[in-house]
């Protein structure tokens, strides 16, 4: 039996659900570490079997060690976050094991995407992410901006849902089937393809760019960030653009891979749109958490622009800048979850004035994960960016590295700006200080990971070639 | 082409959830119709190209978009209720504390 994972952490889910029926007392931390426990064991048996390539269930689903590695890394940022919802202190209303129930929904529900091989199977995995999403958003009942961020959440979403579904339809009338390999099996083998087949692969673009968030369809990305409880948004920012992104690309490189020049130019167009939004939106936030999702916003562009020549080296690229843009923005959010003044979450970027006075270790390894953000040499952010770019610039795509090269000035700008209150303004009220020390551990080891990666590059970008091999076997 | 007339129909019923999305200024229940229309033109041209290319995968997709269609009404009026139970009203001019 070989898509045992997903089996096993279904079936795990459901033994915790009945477990956390029995249980009366601090349910939700008991709930949270049996969660850690079964991700752990996932993990497991992801990793057993990266090197396994094998289409089943009748080629719904595809086995190979491009998936396998995504879905490992969907289940670290996973898990981590759902230790950050165990060390920090969170609402009342958050304090659940429904919270947690739900999360381990949507976790399967990004595996199965990133394994999804028809665009039936596509489809129902990511709404089963999307809805369970769609919940968490709205969990904090106590808070008026949760449920409106949750009905701006849900209205797109399912906006995305439809357009998604049309665009299919259209593929599945000209093409007669939903399986990728028939796809891409007719669209080899035909030299005029009908312009229906386009319109709807244009939809299916358009609706996982409002997904992974890339302008022009990133309106609702700030307002979701800022109202959803911020353990959310920390999960909402790595996982989920993980797991799309693992679709997109597997979308456009295998099946549609033969016409690139038709969706190369909607992805230039996505990136520099995205790049120059990200950059200029940030420049008036107060808020940390929509500040982020500009950041977001700007790192996204980057990624996209590593997309548009389709090949391997491109591929290998974003698997790295992914998992490097994982470690930064949990290092962020962390940070974010423990920002408190009287026991009250606070989120405003003047509240981290002259954090360098009382928590100095802390104020350095933020300092250390901004500036990998903003993309200075030598940290992790900074080879992210060198790999995409030479990407860019080896393909001929000039104008795309210059603009590329001017918006991360331009971001550049607003996180040093972090820096600046952090280390040189001085404090109007202090925070709390940080308590747990299991934050301060895990915030050191992520921004020692982003300082170091420069002595060990080469690993990163061996381990993402040789699994981005498998995607292009079949062709 | 006579059998394909059926795409002007689910285009037409797109369009018109698109725009009810976008247009209407009143009332949260309409987007939530909106979405469902949206929903059922696609349903439309999976049937209708099903019964054009006489192959029965069409109408499966059909069946488990309105599963999930129920699914995502039921969590969408869940919503609707935690955010009525906030701010006393579901009119769409309500929604709009967050911005900047």
């Amino acid at each position: 039996m070989i898509f045992i994972p997903e089996i096993f952490m279904s079936l795990g889910f459901l033994v915790i659900l009945i477990i956390s029926v029995f249980l009366k007392k601090n349910s939700h931390i008991i709930v949270g570490y049996l969660s850690l426990i079964l991700i752990f064991l996932t993990q497991f048996f992801v990793l057993k079997d990266i090197f396994l390539f094998e289409e089943i269930f009748n080629s719904f689903f595809v086995i190979d060690s491009f998936g396998s590695f995504l879905k490992s890394i969907i289940l670290i940022s996973a898990g981590l976050v759902i230790y950050f919802y165990l060390i920090v202190k969170n609402e009342i209303s958050l304090q659940r094991p429904e919270f947690l129930l739900i999360t381990l929904i949507a976790i399967i529900g990004m595996m199965l995407m990133v394994s999804s091989n028809d665009l039936l199977s596509l489809f129902v995995s990511l709404e089963l992410q999307s809805l369970a999403l769609y919940i968490l958003v709205s969990f904090s009942k106590d808070d008026f901006n949760s449920s409106e961020a949750g009905v701006k959440y849900f209205v797109i979403g399912s906006l995305s849902t439809c357009i998604f579904l049309f665009g299919s339809s259209l593929i599945y009338g000209i093409i007669g089937s939903t399986n990728f390999s028939e796809i891409s099996q007719f669209i080899s083998d035909q030299y005029n393809l009908p312009t229906l087949l386009i319109i709807g692969l244009i939809f299916i673009l358009v609706s996982l760019s409002l997904k992974i968030s890339a302008a022009p369809f990133h309106m609702w990305t700030p307002d979701v960030y800022q109202g959803a409880p911020s353990i959310v948004t920390a999960f909402l920012s790595t996982a989920p653009k993980i797991a799309v992104f693992a679709v997109l690309i597997r979308l456009l490189v295998y099946p549609f891979g033969e016409i690139i020049i038709d969706w190369g130019k909607i992805i230039i167009i996505l990136s520099i749109a995205s790049m120059i939004i990200g950059s200029l939106g940030a420049l008036k936030q107060d808020d940390l958490k929509r500040l982020m999702a500009y950041s977001t916003i700007n790192h996204i562009g980057f990624i996209l622009m590593a997309l548009v020549p389709g090949s391997e080296d491109g591929i290998t690229a974003i698997c790295i800048y992914l998992i490097f843009y994982l470690t930064m923005n949990l290092g962020v959010f962390l940070f974010i979850l423990n920002m408190r003044r009287d026991q009250i979450n606070v989120t405003k970027i003047k509240d981290l004035s002259g954090l360098y006075k009382t928590e100095p270790v802390i104020a350095g390894c933020l300092a250390i994960i901004f500036f990998s953000m903003a993309g200075i040499p030598p940290l992790a952010g900074f080879i992210g960016k060198l790999l995409v770019l030479n990407i860019v610039i080896d393909n001929n795509l000039f104008f795309l590295a210059i603009i590329a090269v001017v918006t991360s000035v331009i971001a550049a700008f607003y996180y040093i700006r972090l820096i600046k209150s952090m280390f040189f303004d001085s404090p109007t009220d202090e925070l709390d200080l940080l308590t747990n020390p299991q934050s301060k551990l895990l915030m050191t080891l992520l921004s020692f990971f982003n300082l170091t990666v420069i002595l060990y590059p080469q690993f990163f970008l061996n381990l993402c070639a040789s699994i981005t091999l498998s995607l292009f076997a079949l062709k | 082409m006579e059998s394909l007339n059926f795409l002007a129909l689910s285009s037409l019923i797109f369009s018109i959830g698109f725009l009810g999305i976008f247009i209407n200024r009143k009332n949260l229940i309409t987007i939530l119709m909106s979405i469902e229309l949206m929903l059922l033109s696609a349903n439309i041209n999976f049937i209708g190209f099903s019964n054009y290319l006489n192959d029965l995968s069409g109408q499966i997709f059909s069946l488990f978009i309105l599963v999930v269609a129920a699914a995502e009404a039921a969590i969408g009026l869940a919503i609707l209720t935690i955010f009525f139970k906030k701010s006393n009203s579901i009119s769409v001019d309500t929604i709009s504390r967050l911005k900047g």
